[in-house]
């Protein structure tokens, strides 16, 4: 059997149309996290969910419905709590708003941890992680001064140029 | 006069031939920009209706390749990817086990981009455009790609993040407009492009972890580019036209890993004799003499 140019076109087109529909019908299809986070697997908490699987499409509403950690909270914690719309906030978005500093980054990691110390599952964080100061002020109502550590030494205290710069951004939202 | 009628008629084939590849090409570039421009209006709740919207790891067969290990061992997807990058993953490869890396030839829009930015290359360089590097450096280089393939399987297996999306070219070009946009990427997307005026498809050729995977399947793909050693009147035609510099004038069969299944050197394009060269499952060589050895190197 010899194939030619014009044999190609339907083939390829085939494959992915049939490939692509078929899962699609089948619901297989994502292009986007479920939204529901993984969870752990093993030991005291297993079962429930892990905050280490929080991706960046994550909007804060999601983290709430996962995770039970208010909006309020969350926006409150990363200083966007001006945003229009803080339920519908990405967790990605922080990077875009605060961008690397020069300690290292407030990101969804931030918020992966955020969520962990609130909520007292265990998670560490990646070595360049920082939380906002006002994530402290967040948690100093919920945790002991020796729970608040660890955060306490990677807290970055947003100047005002940069909370400016939030701010613009936030009201962009 | 008949004669001339005849070789006009050729070129309007082998026209048409080059033709429908470069359609298929401008349809798949336009989809993945369109899906990628779609993208950044989409999470802000504004996309343009009707048209897909995907962030480009998830619609990247790669991503899933680079997935395997940790669906294997956690039951999870890499950050980023999602079940549509293992799906997409799974029809190019029975897509490349059927027809060969067809998805490199045809569908990849990086690919697609370092071949057109090639045809200008050729235009200022002429016949030294793709002929630049030695035989002897050239043939090494091509297996820098397995290298990149092992160390991006490895550092994502232990991170369990997607190391490559930093140097990613290919992400680079569709995603420039955005904060997710790597400094090395755009930097190894223009050198990229600059290097394709030099030598067609450079990073295709030495860079590609997916290609390199992908050309793995040359080995024993069910549809190969033959040879037929007995038509052919070794004017190296098919040689000359490869664009990934595959020894074609010297073999039975191209199980070179580096054929994309462009289809250039077949006798649909390129091989003025008919049914020579062509994508087949058949053994062409009907010579009495020896059949050719079969291109792997």
């Amino acid at each position: 059997m010899t194939l030619r140019s014009k044999h190609i076109v339907p083939i390829v087109l085939a494959a992915f149309i049939v490939g692509i529909g078929g899962t699609m019908i089948f619901n297989l299809w994502q292009t986007t996290s479920s939204k529901v986070p993984a969870t752990y697997t093993s030991g005291e908490f297993a079962g429930e969910y892990n905050p280490a699987d929080i991706r960046g499409s994550y909007s804060f509403r999601d983290i709430e419905e996962a995770f039970a950690v208010p909006v309020a909270a969350l926006a409150a914690a990363f200083a966007v709590d001006d945003t229009e719309n803080p339920a519908a906030f990405l967790s990605k978005s922080l990077e875009d708003l605060y961008g690397v500093m020069e300690n290292g980054e407030v990101g969804t990691d931030s918020v992966r941890w955020f969520v962990a110390l609130y909520t007292g599952l265990p998670y560490s964080p990646e070595e360049d992680t920082l939380l906002p100061s006002t994530a402290l002020s967040v948690l100093q109502e919920r945790l002991g001064e020796a729970e608040l550590e660890a955060p306490r030494a990677k807290i970055v205290d947003l100047s005002a140029s940069t909370r400016a710069a939030a701010d613009r951004a936030s009201s962009k939202q | 006069m008949a004669k001339k009628s005849k070789a006009a008629g050729l070129k309007a084939a082998v026209r048409k031939a080059a033709n429908i590849r470069l359609v298929v090409q401008i349809f798949f570039f336009a989809l993945i920009a369109l899906i990628a421009v779609n993208h950044t209006p989409e999470e802000a709740g504004k996309a343009i209706p009707v048209l897909w919207a995907a962030s480009l790891h998830a619609i990247c067969p790669f991503g899933g390749v680079v997935s395997v290990y940790q669906f294997i061992t956690a039951g999870t997807f890499v950050r980023k990817i999602h079940s549509a990058s293992f799906i997409l993953m799974w029809i190019v490869f029975a897509l490349t086990l059927f027809l060969g890396p067809v998805f490199c030839g045809w569908v990849c829009p990086f690919g697609s981009i370092q071949e057109w930015f090639g045809k200008l290359g050729r235009k200022i360089l002429g016949r030294r455009f793709n002929r630049l590097i030695p035989y002897k450096v050239d043939r090494i280089l091509r297996y820098l790609r397995y290298l990149m393939l092992g160390w991006v399987v490895y550092m994502t297996a232990v991170t369990g993040t997607l190391v490559f999306a930093d140097i990613d070219p290919y992400f680079a070009l569709f995603n420039f407009w955005t904060s997710e946009i790597a400094i090395g990427g755009v930097i190894i997307l223009i050198a990229v492009l600059a290097l394709s005026l030099l030598v067609e498809r450079p990073f295709c050729k030495y860079a590609c972890p997916y290609g390199a995977v992908l050309g793995v399947f040359n080995l024993f793909r069910i549809f190969k580019i033959r040879r037929n050693t007995y038509t052919c009147i070794n004017c190296k035609a098919c040689d000359r036209s490869c664009p990934m510099n595959v020894p074609m004038s010297t073999s039975g069969a191209v199980r070179n890993h580096q054929c994309i299944s462009c289809l250039k050197c077949t006798s649909e394009q390129v091989c003025p004799v008919d049914k020579t060269v062509e994508l087949t499952t058949i053994r062409l060589e009907t010579s009495t003499a020896a059949p050719a050895e079969e291109a792997t190197t």
